[in-house]
């Protein structure tokens, strides 16, 4: 489905019965994929209500697709029955492990990106990729700590996985900017080692200053930084629909679509500026 | 053994604990001090979302708790059942088991029940829809056919008899703020839990009653279970039971002799 450069924002339970009954103009709702993992029952049908007035894009959190322990052939089901219910326009992941030896840590967590790392997961994208009939998306993370023992950045191990698997990749800005703030680099430089053309969606979002550097919450507006970020990745053509991603103190649903609609217009502006856009 | 898989055990080791850390930082770039305190970020956030699950799954529970001796429940619980799956959602189904017997609880002895009738609840809000069966399921058929029939239910149809009475006390906690008052903890109650569309609904059942459902649920004949439910109560009248199934939409369908 072509979404161009449609702005979204995450379908969340306490605007349920606005969002269905004034119906914003938005080009796509996000969720995530973990909470419709149902038979049935009240979330399902409102995202299927949803479903019926806007393209959906489902996003995992809980596949876990480096996880040494081997992949959860369950997990695969119950999101391919989820795929089937739902035709989303896009099917996303995060690059990162969870599980280890049965237990599962129900976090997104980092690993040494290795050539044996990158073989497991492509391995992993691609039985998920047959398993669902679609490509994946997947998203670069915000990481707190990096390993000793990796041999590749994680954006050349993106690349390469984009080049293993044919999946595409959800470009998160904020995790980039995080990241980039965290271990003292360019964040631009990071986006300029990112396989732009394989961008299938865009993540913005908000995070917090802590003791420990930037963390990435989901819960506040945007950074000027990032906004910069998502300009200069519309001046470099990418056109992907940009979600606005906001999970924790979530503000009403005015205030988002608000910071949905500066998503969009930052990019207009930034695509028009550099030509990929004819101006209206 | 696999690098990748070692790196993950020890960093796992890490964020189950933080005797862990000694052997994770020396995995980690840069400077150990700073690694040590995001590693400890790493170990609250997992120790928060299952938290959080949980109390997703058993908000009566903490109601009657209170928010921060539920949070130490959940923490002592994920300590003994960690997550072993990437959807939290199905996560707390052996909380109700762990509160049985569990010291720290002993003032709540019903507390374990509630959570029993909470986890059915939160299963029935995921369950399959289906359209229940309409009131005329038993109109029309003959004394011998109905006496030898099987009932089916909707899905996320549940019973439970408890010592407690469960169901008072879900239902005077999703109402009202100091809920126990009024309601006689010595009395046994059976509850039964099930989907009015997308509502769950819960209500107390007579233990004639409950016999009768909780035999028809497990595939006995009506017949079968209307003999169990006189063995509880010789006055049983089944004709208000079948009324109350049929008008709430417990059940999905009936299975004829010679359908089986």
């Amino acid at each position: 489905m072509n979404l161009d450069l449609a702005t979204g924002i995450g379908l969340r339970q306490p605007h349920y019965a606005q969002l269905l009954a004034e119906r914003p103009p938005l080009g796509f709702v996000e969720v995530h994929s973990e909470n419709f993992f149902h038979a049935g029952g009240a979330s399902l049908g409102v995202l299927e209500r949803a479903r019926a007035h806007y393209p959906v894009s489902l996003h995992g959190v809980g596949l876990a697709l480096a996880s040494a322990d081997g992949g959860d052939a369950a997990h695969v089901d119950r999101l391919a029955a989820l795929v089937e219910r739902i035709d989303p326009a896009r099917v996303s992941e995060h690059l990162c492990w969870g599980r280890i030896d049965g237990r599962h840590f129900n976090d997104l967590l980092p690993f040494p990106y290795t050539a044996e790392a990158l073989s497991l997961v492509a391995a992993r994208v691609s039985a998920v990729q047959d398993r669902l009939k679609r490509p994946l998306l997947v998203e670069n993370l915000s990481a707190y700590v990096r390993f000793r023992d990796s041999e590749m950045s994680e954006a050349d191990f993106l690349s390469e996985l984009v080049c293993l698997t044919g999946c595409g990749l959800l470009l998160d800005l904020n995790n980039l900017y995080v990241n980039a703030c965290n271990f003292g680099e360019d964040a631009f430089d990071a986006l300029a080692r990112l396989p732009m053309h394989a961008v299938g969606e865009i993540h913005v979002a908000g995070h917090a200053q802590t003791e420990y550097g930037l963390i990435d919450t989901h819960g506040s507006r945007v950074c000027d930084a990032v906004w910069a970020l998502l300009r200069a990745v519309r001046a470099a053509g990418v056109r992907a629909p940009v979600l606005v991603e906001w999970d924790t103190d979530l503000p009403s649903l005015d205030l988002l679509l608000d910071e949905a609609t500066r998503a969009g217009d930052a990019g207009r502006v930034a695509a028009r500026e550099a030509g990929h856009v004819r101006a209206a | 053994m696999s690098a990748l898989r070692e790196v993950q055990r020890r960093f796992g080791a890490a964020l189950t604990d933080a005797a862990g850390e000694a052997d994770a930082l020396p995995l980690l770039a840069g400077d150990p001090a700073r690694n040590r305190a995001l590693l400890s970020v790493y170990r609250a956030t997992a120790v928060a979302n299952a938290i959080a699950a949980v109390r997703l799954a058993f908000p009566v529970c903490a109601q009657i708790t209170g928010d921060d001796f539920f949070d130490a429940l959940a923490r002592r619980f994920r300590d003994s059942s960690p997550s072993t799956e990437g959807d939290l959602n199905r996560y707390g189904a052996g909380f109700p088991a762990f509160l049985d017997g569990f010291e720290p609880i002993r003032a709540l002895p019903y507390l374990p029940d509630v959570a029993r009738l909470e986890w059915a609840i939160h299963q029935a809000s995921t369950a399959a829809d289906a359209e229940p069966a309409d009131g005329r399921l038993l109109a029309g058929l003959d004394a011998d056919a109905l006496a030898r029939a099987r009932l089916r239910f909707v899905p996320g149809f549940a019973l439970m008899s408890s010592g407690w009475p469960v169901a008072d006390i879900w239902l005077r906690h999703t109402e009202e703020a100091d809920a126990l008052a009024g309601i006689d903890l010595t009395q046994a109650q059976c509850a039964v839990v099930w989907r009015e569309g997308w509502r769950v609904r819960v209500a107390a059942l007579a233990p004639a009653a409950c016999a009768l459902w909780q035999a028809l649920y497990g595939r006995t004949s009506v017949a079968g279970a209307w003999a169990t439910a006189c063995a509880v109560d010789p006055a049983f009248d089944p004709g208000p039971a079948f009324a109350q199934a049929l008008d709430a939409g417990w059940l999905h369908s009936i299975d004829l002799e010679e359908d089986l």
